[in-house]
């Protein structure tokens, strides 16, 4: 409870003091805009659904590619993990298209596939692909050694072992992944939508905004782009909190003892 | 008729480095059989190298007639929170070698009523929960219970009692010995620390050391002076 006070203050602090920069007058500049003007542009945009029509056009395009991601990363990481000597030959490949940054990638699919939609759900795969391949591999790297032994001594098969072992353990990995991947997805479909031909999007409208010297657009643009991160963050530690539940302790029975009775 | 378990001069290498130097050592039906030594003497990978887990770099291991790893082994780990799944329920982890082998639900259930009566007559242990809910030596129950759910020929257990407190390791001790009778053909080998659990449990009692280890010295524990016989063994190889 203190924490959300204390943060609804500091959000607070952060308007006041952004208020009484800009609508006295202290700081102008075309670059500026109040909370005033901009919570217009935000009523405005939201109100008619241009803004609202961008969130889901960068959803869209953030969604495929992280599904491609998926689809890709975590056969990929689980392929490279499982095997110590296949880990050593493929790591460096992998530590290089790491390094090689994804908006780099997109002038080579933008050749490959034109100026459509794909070069850029490309591009977010290809970030997302590797981010998840990598926390996969090294989750599979970490599942203990006693858990498979024990499988094995009982003489089950390797896809129960992979069914029973390594896809739980491999999981709090692949929604770690999942959420880091998100972030850099939506950075990567932000940032392809400025570059070239899209009319739709978050990318796209802050473009428009600044092409048309509007401020309070483009600070309503940045304001809903940070609030859908924050969501989509939200959203998946939520749900790794729900699916990765024998990390936590089970609750208690409504009243019962931490203690067990022989010990009271 | 062969012995369930046979170790013919097993050697295992890790890393370069010999741990095991010859290993001989013969488990009959009905044998409980103690295998005691210090931290890092080689017990626990003994014990791997019959489980199938470490393939012998010489020598021959055999366990029911064929080479391991061989089906009709109960095997309960050092660590019990590294044995134990810990996203499914203590019952579902006693279950995993019937559902490996894919046992229809009433044999689960059957097999699961008749190790509880075994193990936990009073149903003190919740199996509802999940392994990090247990406590160390409720871990080790569940194991126990996993361990023998499918009527092994040969029991594996690395320390078993480790976690337990006095009185749950004296029940189980006697639960153990009288499975392990009323089973018969069942073999036991088991590490251990504890001279109770060696001296209560086991039928015979072997100890390793050396290195690369072997088997160095064998007590029955039946007999009047084997406290003293082991304790005198246990001072002279590790002084």
């Amino acid at each position: 409870m203190k924490v959300r006070a204390a943060r609804a203050g500091l959000l607070g602090l952060v308007v006041a003091a952004w208020a009484g920069l800009t609508e006295t007058g202290l700081v102008r500049h075309r670059a500026v805009a109040g909370p005033i003007d901009t919570a217009r542009a935000l009523a405005v945009g939201l109100g008619d659904g241009t803004l609202l029509a961008d969130v889901a056009a960068t959803a869209e395009r953030l969604g495929l590619g992280v599904a491609l991601g998926l689809l890709v990363g975590v056969p990929l990481g689980l392929f490279i993990g499982s095997g110590a000597r296949r880990y050593r030959i493929l790591e460096p490949g992998m530590d290089f298209l790491r390094a090689v940054p994804p908006l780099l990638v997109f002038p080579l699919l933008l050749l490959a596939f034109g100026y459509g939609d794909l070069a850029r759900v490309g591009a977010i795969a290809y970030a997302t692909t590797l981010v998840i391949a990598l926390y996969v591999s090294t989750g599979v790297r970490r599942v203990p050694r006693g858990r498979v032994d024990a499988l094995r001594v009982m003489g089950a098969t390797r896809w129960q072992i992979l069914r029973w072992v390594q896809l739980y353990e491999i999981l709090p990995s692949c929604l770690t992944a999942l959420r880091h991947s998100v972030s850099a997805g939506l950075v990567v479909a932000v940032v392809t939508e400025m570059v070239v031909g899209a009319t739709e999007g978050l990318g796209s409208r802050a473009v428009s905004a600044q092409i048309a010297y509007d401020a309070p657009g483009l600070y309503a643009v940045i304001l809903v782009t940070g609030a859908c991160g924050y969501a989509l963050g939200a959203l998946l530690v939520a749900v790794e909190h729900r699916v990765v539940f024998w990390d936590r302790p089970e609750p208690l029975p409504r009243g019962a003892s931490p203690v067990p009775a022989a010990r009271r | 008729m062969s012995p369930t378990l046979r170790a013919d001069g097993v050697e295992v290498a890790i890393g370069g480095r010999a741990i095991l130097g010859g290993v001989d050592l013969a488990v009959e039906e009905g044998e409980r059989v103690a295998l005691i030594g210090a931290n890092g003497a080689g017990k626990t990978t003994f014990l791997e190298t019959v489980l199938g887990l470490r393939a012998p770099s010489a020598g021959t291991c055999r366990v029911l007639g064929a080479p391991p790893p061989a089906a009709g082994v109960g095997y309960v780990a050092q660590d019990p929170a590294v044995g134990l799944l810990p996203w499914y329920s203590g019952r579902d982890n006693v279950l995993l070698p019937l559902r490996c082998r894919g046992a229809g639900a009433d044999e689960r259930r059957r097999a699961l009523s008749a190790v509880r009566e075994r193990l936990d007559p009073d149903a003190d242990l919740d199996l509802g929960a999940r392994p990090p809910n247990l406590s160390g030596g409720q871990r080790q129950l569940v194991g126990l219970m996993r361990a023998l759910v499918s009527s092994p020929r040969l029991l594996v257990l690395d320390e078993p009692f480790s976690a337990m407190d006095a009185p749950s390791r004296v029940r189980l001790r006697a639960a153990l010995r009288a499975h392990a009778e009323a089973e018969g053909r069942v073999a036991t080998l088991f590490t251990t620390h504890d001279l109770d659990d060696m001296l209560e449990l086991a039928s015979r009692v072997v100890m390793i050391g050396g290195a690369p280890a072997r088997i160095i010295a064998s007590f029955d524990p039946r007999s009047a002076d084997a406290r003293h016989d082991v304790e005198a063994a246990l001072r002279e190889a590790h002084p």
